[in-house]
């Protein structure tokens, strides 16, 4: 499977903090990969410099086949733009717009808005938000946010999604029907990086990785086996 | 962009409105003032340029309380009168280039003529008058007949080509061009002419009876100087030909200069503060909005939007704001420049010209420019940093609007 992206020995740190040391990962087109770990050990950072979001202190990376972490703001941008879906820990919608112009904002800044308005209101309403197009965040659940900023990561078709913990503060039912939502973007093609606490969602990836102490592990354990044994593992670490 | 511009400012439209009414209020007081000044400064400028009389000389008796002004441009509007000889004597004074005299009848009120407002009747010899003749583009009079007139510019006229005045028929002969002095309310006819309408005046019998018939008398000589010869000298020799007071032009004009100074003076203080105001505002409201939406252009940042799109929504509703204030501000300025017209008019010494469309329009466009162009100023720290911002910022900040 050809990586679409493909990050090799990637290192961050802060002054003398290491956050990241020598991350190696690729993500084929059409794959899922989860990414589990301990709080506070670098998974949204990964994720970040994934998504371009923040460049690294060593290694490269390779957005189809081209190393993008030299590339100048703008440029990055742009990419972030035509390549990325983001998902973000929180839903990090825009509170003055309403639930229909959060998923608009991604083809408002790739001057696409008029051909996108149908399928924004799509997606919404795929998302059974239909009867919620103009409210605003405040006035929608958490789960309705998730969804909301579910279908603005997919509005633009992107090859990749991104996605910071989806189905953290939900309660089963809701986290199910997220992680439903989620992995259903695998039948459009797109790849999918998941960075997660729940082992249920991690092992419907097709790849879980486990990152300590800076370190991306590929644990042996088979993915989509049994829930509870992965869990033990990971609680052992 | 411009859809979050747009949504950003609907958003946000009772703060976009608290300064966009700033930016009015700046627009309009600067506004009103350029074209009060323009105004002003035209009315000066043209009267300098058209009115030869460097002395005018009245009657010892005329008050003091006269406006100056209103001497300079347009003479006496008392019924004091000197000996009609006080002219050729005045004419023969060395240093003395031309001088033409005028014969002030009265101010007629409404119930005197057809016009409907008062004015003020005079009587010019068109022979000798270099004062009235280069306002008459349309007609070279070098003698008036007794049913003719040439009236001022803002004289209202119901007929077309003549009036009447205590009952007689004038034929409107020409219209002077705007002044902006009190010329531009007077009605002129020949010297004979006026000094019949008011022969009649059984108001003026004491004054006749005293100073001796109007056909031996005048209001005023307006003098024009030879420059190489001293002023005292001349004044000096005004003051032998009789109970006389010359009034010097060149101080009066001097004087309505200091006045207009100290009037632009005010004038530009006032504008300027209320552009630094504008100013100040504008830059409080767009750093404050850098401060308070970081988290949210992290957003647009991290969705692929680039450093110069941040930029450019803040420039863009900088822009947006400036334009809307700048736009009702020259509303508002329409409305304070003819508050101040109606305040400036009843200081005649202040000649007044209004400003043509075209420089109300360069006026108008100007101060939206000027504006935009502060208002993008003031975004431009806030545009900055906002650009600044790493789209990483998005994955650490808290909740936000």
């Amino acid at each position: 499977m050809p990586a679409l992206l493909e990050l090799s020995s990637v290192s961050k740190q802060y002054d003398n903090d290491v956050i990241l040391s020598d991350i190696s990962v690729a993500v084929g087109k059409g794959q899922v990969i989860a990414i589990i770990g301990d709080s506070g050990g670098g998974k949204t950072t990964l994720l970040s410099i994934m998504g371009l979001l923040q460049n690294p202190t060593g290694g490269e990376i390779f957005l189809d086949g081209r190393e993008v972490s030299t590339l100048d703001m703008v440029q990055q941008a742009k990419l972030r733009n035509k390549y990325f879906g983001f998902v973000f820990q929180r839903a990090r919608l825009i509170n003055s717009l309403s639930a229909l112009e959060n998923v608009m904002v991604p083809a408002w800044i790739a001057k696409a808005g008029g051909s996108m308005e149908k399928r924004a209101e799509e997606l919404l309403k795929h998302f059974n938000l239909g009867n919620r197009l103009h409210y605003k965040p405040q006035a929608l659940s958490l789960g309705q946010l998730r969804r909301v900023a579910l279908a603005r990561a997919l509005l633009l078709n992107p090859p990749l999604l991104l996605v910071d913990e989806p189905t953290n503060d939900l309660d089963p039912k809701l986290a199910a029907a997220v992680s439903a939502d989620l992995l259903q973007a695998r039948e459009t093609g797109a790849s999918v990086v998941i960075v997660t606490h729940d082992y249920d969602l991690a092992a419907r990836a097709d790849e879980v990785f486990k990152l300590k102490a800076g370190k991306l592990q590929r644990p042996n354990w088979k993915t989509k086996t049994d829930i509870s044994l992965v869990a033990d593992r990971l609680t052992e670490g | 962009m411009t859809a979050l511009i747009w949504r950003s400012l609907a958003h946000r439209k009772f703060q976009c409105f608290a300064v966009a009414i700033t930016i009015a209020l700046g627009v309009g007081i600067i506004f009103s003032i350029v074209m009060v000044y323009r105004g002003v400064a035209q009315g000066v400028e043209l009267s300098e340029q058209r009115m030869g009389a460097d002395i005018v000389v009245v009657p010892g008796d005329v008050s003091i309380a006269v406006e100056p002004g209103i001497m300079l441009f347009g003479g006496a509007t008392e019924n004091t009168y000197m000996p009609r000889g006080t002219y050729p004597a005045i004419q023969a004074i060395k240093g003395v280039k031309s001088a033409t005299p005028q014969f002030f009848t009265q101010k007629l009120t409404a119930d005197c003529h057809d016009i409907g407002s008062a004015i003020r009747m005079a009587g010019f010899d068109a022979a000798s008058d270099w004062i009235i003749k280069p306002w008459l583009k349309q007609a070279n009079i070098s003698r008036l007949a007794d049913q003719a007139v040439v009236i001022g510019a803002k004289v209202n006229t119901w007929n077309q080509g003549y009036m009447y005045i205590l009952g007689k028929k004038y034929e409107i002969v020409t219209v002077a061009e705007e002044t902006g002095t009190s010329l531009d309310y007077s009605i002129f006819v020949n010297m004979e002419e006026a000094r019949r309408v008011v022969a009649q005046s059984s108001q003026l019998q004491k004054v006749w009876d005293k100073q001796g018939p109007p056909d031996q008398l005048i209001s005023a000589v307006l003098v024009q100087i030879d420059k190489s010869v001293p002023l005292d000298e001349i004044l000096q020799q005004i003051y032998k030909t009789g109970y006389v007071q010359p009034i010097v032009a060149s101080a009066t004009k001097e004087k309505l200069q200091q006045q207009f100074t100290v009037l632009a003076w005010l004038l530009g203080i006032v504008g300027g503060l209320a552009a630094l105001i504008a100013l100040f505002q504008l830059f409080a409201r767009f750093y404050t909005l850098a401060l308070e939406r970081q988290a949210e252009w992290g957003v647009y940042l991290a969705l692929g939007a680039s450093s110069r799109d941040i930029a450019w929504i803040v420039i863009g509703e900088a822009i947006a704001v400036t334009l809307a204030g700048s736009l009702a501000g020259l509303l508002l300025g329409a409305v304070m420049y003819y508050l101040l017209l109606q305040l400036l008019s009843s200081y005649q010494s202040f000649p007044f010209i209004a400003p043509g469309w075209q420089f109300a329009a360069l006026a108008s466009l100007s101060a939206i420019a000027v504006f935009v162009v502060l208002g993008c100023l003031a975004a431009w720290l806030p545009a900055y940093q906002g650009s600044r911002i790493s789209p990483s910022t998005v994955l650490t900040r808290g909740e936000f609007d």
